[in-house]
């Protein structure tokens, strides 16, 4: 197990996100329209999950010339299990639960 | 704000409303003076603004953007108070330092703290003392 830290909603939200297509590089504003969370909120907490070692970053040369190289993220390997035990105790804890599931 | 525009890589836009060039004009502007630490994070913010499609949208995703901002000038001035005082200091690498270990916002506590003192009654009463002591020297 790896280092325990308590997780927001929007924390839970965010990997949760990111597991859904765990493995595949993702953008920050497809991140921010799939959880709703604004960008205010999401690049501090994708911040603080790459000072964990929990994501992967990489920069995207831009396909249209003139515009600026896109930044991506994706969970590690290990961050995957780690979050997905984080999210089933909050899910069992009823601390959170997925967008959809909400009644 | 023009001045902003000049000084370096300007995120261009398809949504061209007033309203949304100014979102991202004032994003351009943050850009400039985003404390280096979290640089990467704002220019990976700032990238994403053209994935706006709506001016609403990107007047949310800029006003996001000041707040990151903002969080982050108060993050990098509240490790700057927490450094030892003199902590920056250029020269005196080698040997032993002579500059106190307590961070800068013991320091400035204490200060407001000495010049509250001197607004109590007692504080005021000596300042006058001092004051009329003074006076009669000159």
């Amino acid at each position: 197990m790896g280092l325990r830290i308590r997780l927001s909603k929007q924390t839970l939200a965010v990997l949760d996100a990111l597991l859904c297509r765990a493995g595949q590089w993702q953008h920050g504003y497809s991140l921010s329209q799939s959880t709703g969370i604004p960008s205010g909120t999401l690049y501090p907490i994708l911040m603080r999950l790459e000072k964990l070692h929990w994501l992967e970053t990489r920069w995207e040369e831009a396909k249209t010339p003139g515009r600026p190289p896109r930044h991506l993220y994706r969970l590690s390997g290990t961050a995957r299990e780690w979050a997905r035990e984080e999210i089933r105790a909050a899910q069992e804890g009823h601390f959170w639960k997925p967008a959809g599931n909400e009644v | 704000m023009e001045t902003c525009r000049k000084r370096g890589m300007s995120v261009s836009s398809p949504t061209s409303s007033t309203v949304a060039r100014l979102a991202r004009l004032l994003l351009d502007c943050a850009l400039r003076h985003w404390p280096e630490e979290t640089r990467p994070w704002g220019l990976a913010l700032a990238a994403e603004i053209d994935e706006a499609t709506s001016a609403f949208e990107t007047v949310r995703w800029s006003l996001g953007g000041m707040m990151f901002f903002a969080r982050a000038v108060l993050s990098g001035a509240w490790t700057w108070l927490k450094l030892p005082a003199g902590g920056s200091l250029p020269g005196g690498a080698t040997g032993p330092s002579i500059l106190p270990k307590r961070s800068r916002m013991f320091t400035a506590g204490t200060l407001v703290v000495a010049v509250l003192l001197l607004f109590l009654p007692a504080g005021r009463e000596a300042m006058r003392m001092v004051r009329a002591s003074w006076q009669g020297f000159q």
